[in-house]
């Protein structure tokens, strides 16, 4: 009862908007209901989430297709506190290069946490501990003698709430570039029309580049924030609920550049949304407690998961 | 489902009475609460534009009543007493005539001068009844005519005068008994010492003129006789023991006069109130200006003419202290003269006789000026009725009457609260007068004014002195500046320690270590101001005396000590680096700093030494090794000098010349000379010196300049390289190991330094070459009590506030800016400086505001550290005297509503308008910034 109406509800405020949203909605709502027909399956099949919620070391279910990618990151035995609180517990998982990777799970189970240790944005917290390697492309994030700052640089990142910063458009999306000393006019300008050609946006902005970025809609806000982030061509790209405080349709609009990004970056993305994750992502990764549970091509995962938990939390039953 | 629920308890959906009746109450005390406050500012701003718009409004004059006091005679004098009550009138005949002033009827007569005696000149001080009279024998006579008051006891009182009721009066005797407002009964009557006759012994003939100068101090006698000749006499009274007029004792100088007393004999005579000046003024204006500053050799110092051309001076009279001579003209204009302080002038005693205040012209000839005997109101009467009543400091109109017909006498009441006019039909006019503050006007308190003496006009503040003689100097601007001086100079200071302050403990700090440094910081801001003033005074001011050339190198020496300490941290390997806690880089820099500023107070004397190292010419004229220039060696703009000035020795230096005692002088001798090398090795002459230096006593302004310039030299070479050497070295500096990449970095900082004071020293010497000089505005004369104790004292106190705002504005910027700026790789300072602070700015900015209202009304530190002289200089080493300092050192000593009180509302009321203004500007920016930013 509960998820037919979280899933109706948008539905009905896309319809009344564009057409594409309502048939990409519609073939959603198919999913939806074959998955309804199922029986509802055995609590004693639950064997994984019982026990990582008594706290015991389950090894995640990583399907194949994920480890014959080539990978931008591997994760190896992870592990977060925040101060005595462990938040991620040995995580080991390897990022397919060159595409959407969706993290999903229930609050608190640590997916915007491992995000966050990705670019070390963790390292703020002064309470925050960790243990294991993650490499990226095969160098190491955690080692002692890497410079943090550097290390930031070579990914980008786009958060839950649009943060332009109080300056111009143009100033905003070159901002990675200023900070590096670029005072190249033509490489300023050349950057900032491909990336904001990238998010989409040109379009809507170019007339207006100089005006503050702090001017426009949410979801323009948030084009602007993906074309910051994307303007220093990343090696990862990662976005943190990136359309949770957006109206549905700038969150389609936002979805659909996600995608198309998606072909020429690795994207890292948590998410809340299930079908977003669907929509998206090439591979999504369910974390449940601070480890994963399963991770493997989206559409395996949605429709024909390894584990009944999976299935149970990607259908809405629990979580 | 329903069923299953129990029924929650019937709840009331009515709000209670009660409810309303709170919120009715609380709105009706709120309301009035803030009108209160608003009510209450309004009224502070009402009270002191009350207290002040009495400065400015002008005087009032009410005739009284007009009385006949027929004579045959000519009148030399007529003065009121101070009670209105008696006025005394001597004739030409010797005759005192007392007359009751309500009824114009003479009530006694005496013979001040026996009557076979023919009194040729005659002269009467502003103050203190003090007479001259010569006769024609040659002989003058001294001594006072004035009021005798006698309080009668009750029990004393006559029986005739017992019903006498308050304010009436009646005549008594050959005195005025008046019943005064409490009851009592006075007495007043004329009261008379003259000495007797004493021989002039210069010259021959009748006295032609005479006037006599007295005060507490000195007394000093001007005659001119009938064959010309003139004396100028000290006079020393010798009171007998058995009581009686004193006897006088005159020591008489003769001078040389050039006077040609029978074609062309000179209308006034006058010896200034300080004795320095006799003056001899003709009816065509001309003025013969002797120095008497020496009595035995008084030497005539110039010759002006006062009058326009084709007018004739028709009145002139001392104003009170003597100094400044008020003419009038046959046109009806009125000017104040006097010897003013001239260094560079063509007289023997460096004088000029110039005329200082031009006053509004009355349009007919000015027949008598009136002077007042408590300031220098005076009052000037024409011959068509018009009576003027004036200013000499600040050249007010106070107020103007009418009495009709031409007027004979002018005067002012002694106590300034009336006008007496006498026309030329013996008629009596007597006049109420309300001046109110003619010393005050817009002119006066904010402009520039030319005070007696002084070489020019000037902004000066000299509100009170040892008498009434002395002028008032109420000039508001070297106040104002002052105040201005002090909050810059303190805001130069705090603002970037507060903000930076701010910067690192919201962007830097860990929040732990930042929860008990805040705290702290916070309470310096309770430090009582009183306490700061007093270390500043007692402990900062010496220190920096002692340690001037080091401290002032701390300014720049510890920001380069801390870019060093950052350029070597980039030598220690990344893994290390990353070791370091927050706790243990605050350490570091604590200690960098420490480092730095022990090395710029011990490398100091170094810097004296190669800076302020005196030239050998220097040291040879210090020494006594000079000899006069000659006039033609002089350059062009000293002839057009007033006065020298330190920054006029400075340029003569330059030039080779030097301003020993009071001359241009050129270097002469050896510096071998056993003399002069006594003379070195005795004062240290040949020491470097900074403060000489300051004192522009050695050195050039180059030096100084290159001090000065540094900085700024050293900020414009670090642009410059960042904008154009960085670009090129990026390109190639990926090819470095990170300890390369470093020795690059400190390779280009030590560069940047060099360059820096390349530039430095090219700016300085373009400065030198155009002839300015750091010496005559911010690098002065150093004086203990100085701007720079004030500012450091000062920003004590500010920082805080600063900080405290800065940091609060900067620590509520959502984290997710500051997330996204580093996420995209910047650094914590990029973040802070380029995120952080745009979006805080509008807060950061309402704390430099709030900073600049306590500095700007701050009154304990600048009292005590500053030495409050009210100069205008923009030099650091100066003192200084601040509106509110100024209100706090003089409020005890101004009597209520007199003008010095007023003045200092006035200064208030300023003070006020300063800070409304400073805080409407700011608000109105603020408001501004924060629009931008509102969309956040």
């Amino acid at each position: 009862m509960t998820r037919t109406e979280t899933s109706t509800a948008p539905t009905m405020d896309e319809q009344t908007h564009t057409s594409e949203a309502e048939s990409a909605v519609k073939t959603r709502r198919v999913e939806m209901q074959s998955r309804d027909a199922q029986p509802a399956p055995d609590p004693s099949e639950f064997a994984v989430i019982d026990a990582i919620r008594r706290g015991e070391t389950v090894p995640a279910t990583i399907h194949d297709a994920v480890e014959d990618e080539p990978h931008v990151l591997n994760v190896q035995n992870f592990r977060l506190w925040y101060g005595a609180a462990q938040a991620l517990f040995d995580l080991n998982m390897n990022i397919p290069r060159g595409k959407v990777t969706a993290l999903i799970g229930p609050s608190g189970c640590g997916k915007s946490t491992f995000l966050r240790s990705i670019n070390r944005l963790n390292d703020l917290i002064p309470s925050v501990r960790t243990d294991g390697e993650l490499l990226l492309n095969g160098e190491p994030v955690y080692a002692p003698d890497v410079d943090v700052i550097d290390l930031r640089k070579r990914m980008g990142m786009v958060f839950q709430k649009s943060n332009p910063f109080p300056m111009s458009i143009y100033e905003n999306v070159v901002y990675p570039l200023r900070i590096d000393g670029e005072r190249r006019k033509s490489v300023l300008n050349e950057v900032c029309e491909k990336a904001l050609r990238g998010a989409a946006i040109w379009d809507e902005v170019k007339d207006r580049l100089h005006q503050p970025g702090t001017g426009l809609s949410g979801g323009q806000q948030q084009r602007i924030c993906i074309a910051r982030a994307i303007a220093a061509e990343p090696e990862v790209l990662l976005m943190d609920e990136p359309c949770s405080a957006l109206d549905p349709i700038a969150t389609l609009k936002i979805e659909d550049l996600i995608s198309e990004i998606g072909q020429r970056y690795t994207v890292v993305i948590v998410t809340h949304n299930m079908q977003q994750a669907a929509r998206v992502s090439d591979y999504t990764a369910f974390m449940y407690l601070g480890r994963l549970v399963e991770f493997g091509p989206t559409a395996e995962l949605f429709q024909n998961p390894k584990l009944p938990e999976t299935e149970q939390y990607v259908t809405g039953r629990f979580g | 489902m329903t069923d299953s629920t129990p029924t929650p308890p019937t709840r009331r959906r009515t709000t209670r009475r009660s409810v309303y009746l709170v919120d009715k109450v609380s709105t009706l005390v709120i309301t009035l609460g803030g009108l209160v406050v608003v009510a209450a500012v309004l009224g502070i701003a009402i009270y002191l534009i009350g207290v002040t718009i009495n400065l400015f409004r002008p005087g009032v004059v009410e005739e009284r009543f007009v009385a006949d006091i027929p004579t045959t005679h000519r009148a030399l004098f007529i003065e009121p007493d101070e009670h209105q009550s008696t006025v005394l009138r001597l004739l030409d005949d010797g005759v005192l005539q007392t007359i009751e002033l309500d009824t114009g009827e003479v009530i006694a007569e005496q013979d001040v001068i026996p009557a076979e005696r023919t009194i040729t000149a005659f002269s009467r001080a502003p103050r203190g009844g003090y007479v001259a009279f010569g006769f024609d024998d040659g002989t003058v006579q001294l001594g006072e005519i004035g009021f005798d008051t006698q309080f009668v006891a009750p029990s004393d009182e006559p029986e005739q005068l017992k019903d006498l009721q308050a304010d009436q009066m009646r005549r008594f005797g050959d005195s005025v008994a008046t019943r005064t407002p409490l009851k009592q009964l006075r007495l007043t009557k004329a009261k008379v010492e003259i000495a007797d006759p004493i021989k002039l012994r210069t010259g021959d003939g009748a006295v032609l003129l005479v006037d006599y100068h007295a005060d507490d101090r000195e007394e000093f006698l001007v005659a001119i006789r009938a064959d010309g000749s003139a004396a100028y006499n000290q006079v020393r009274k010798i009171q007998s023991l058995m009581g009686g007029a004193p006897r006088i004792r005159l020591r008489e100088y003769s001078f040389p006069a050039k006077v040609d007393a029978v074609e062309h004999a000179p209308q006034w005579v006058f010896v200034t109130g300080d004795g320095e000046n006799a003056l001899l003024f003709w009816v065509d204006g001309a003025v013969q200006r002797y120095d008497t500053s020496n009595p035995d050799s008084i030497t005539l110092a110039e010759t002006v003419d006062v009058a326009d051309s084709g007018r004739t001076v028709t009145a002139a009279t001392k104003i009170l202290g003597g100094n400044t001579i008020a003419i009038g003209d046959d046109a009806g204009n009125v000017y104040g003269y006097f010897a003013a302080r001239n260094e560079l002038a063509d007289t023997p005693d460096k004088k000029n006789f110039v005329r200082a205040h031009t006053l509004a012209s009355q349009g007919a000839a000015i027949t008598s000026i009136g002077v007042s005997s408590r300031d220098r109101t005076f009052v000037t009467g024409d011959d068509r009725g018009g009576a003027y009543v004036r200013n000499m400091t600040s050249d007010a109109l106070v107020t103007k009457c009418d009495a009709g017909s031409p007027l004979a006498f002018a005067m002012l009441m002694p106590k300034v609260d009336g006008v007496l006019l006498v026309d030329d039909q013996h008629r009596m006019h007597v006049l109420e007068l309300d001046p109110r503050h003619p010393e005050a006007t817009v002119g006066s308190l904010f402009g520039k004014v030319w005070y007696e003496g002084d070489p020019e006009p000037s902004y000066t503040y000299q509100s009170s002195s040892g008498d009434d003689a002395a002028e008032a100097k109420y000039n508001l601007v070297p106040l104002i500046f002052g105040t201005m001086k002090a909050t810059i100079y303190t805001m130069l200071i705090s603002i970037p320690f507060g903000i930076l302050a701010a910067i690192y403990t919201s962007e830097f700090l860990s929040p732990r270590i930042r929860t008990s440094i805040k705290p702290s910081i916070e309470m310096m801001a309770s430090l009582p101001s009183v306490v700061l003033g007093f270390i500043a005074a007692m402990t900062l001011a010496p220190l920096i005396r002692d340690y001037l050339p080091g401290i002032l190198l701390s300014f720049v020496g510890i920001p380069i000590g801390v870019l060093l300490g950052a350029y070597l941290w980039h030598f220690v390997p990344v893994r290390y680096m990353n070791r370091a806690t927050a706790g243990g880089r605050l350490i570091m820099i604590i200690g960098i700093t420490a480092i730095a500023a022990f090395v710029s107070v011990a490398i100091g004397p170094v810097l004296e030494k190669t800076f302020f190292q005196p030239s050998n010419n220097d040291v040879l004229v210090r020494a006594g090794g000079y000899e006069a220039a000659p006039r033609d060696e002089w350059p062009d703009w000293v002839q057009q000098r007033s006065t020298i000035t330190n920054s006029d020795t400075r340029r003569l230096r330059q030039q080779g010349l030097y301003y020993r005692n009071g001359e241009i002088v050129r270097p002469a001798g050896e510096l071998s000379d056993p003399e002069i090398q006594r003379e070195i090795e005795l004062h240290e002459y040949d020491r470097a010196d900074i403060r000489a230096w300051q004192d522009g006593v050695i050195g050039g302004p180059w030096s100084g300049w290159f001090l000065i310039s540094f900085p700024g030299a050293a900020i414009i070479v670090a642009i410059m390289v960042t904008r154009y050497i960085d670009p090129r070295l990026r390109s190639w500096d990926r090819a470095f190991s990170p300890t390369g990449e470093a020795g690059v970095e400190l390779l280009k900082f030590l560069t940047t330094l060099a360059l820096s004071a390349v530039v430095a020293a090219i700016f300085a010497l373009l400065l030198t070459s155009v002839g300015l000089d750091a010496r005559d505005s911010i690098f002065g004369a150093f004086q203990q009590r100085n701007t720079l104790v004030v500012g450091i004292a000062m920003s004590v106190a500010v920082i805080p506030i600063i900080y405290t705002i800065a940091d609060d504005a900067m620590t509520s910027v959502p984290d997710t800016l500051r997330s996204a700026s580093l996420g995209a790789g910047a650094t914590r300072w990029q973040t802070a400086v380029r995120v952080v602070l745009p979006v805080a700015m509008s807060g950061v900015f309402s704390a430099c505001m709030i900073g600049l209202g306590r500095a700007a009304g701050e009154t304990m530190i600048v009292l005590m550290a500053t030495g409050n002289t009210p100069i205008m200089s923009w030099s650091v080493f100066d003192g200084l005297r601040t509106l509110s300092a100024n209100i706090a050192v003089e409020l005890p000593e101004a009597p209520k509503d007199h003008t010095h009180y007023r003045v200092l509302f006035l200064c208030g009321l300023v003070l006020f308008a300063m800070t409304f203004i400073i805080n409407t500007a700011a608000e109105i920016i603020r408001q501004r910034v924060r629009k931008r930013s509102a969309s956040l």
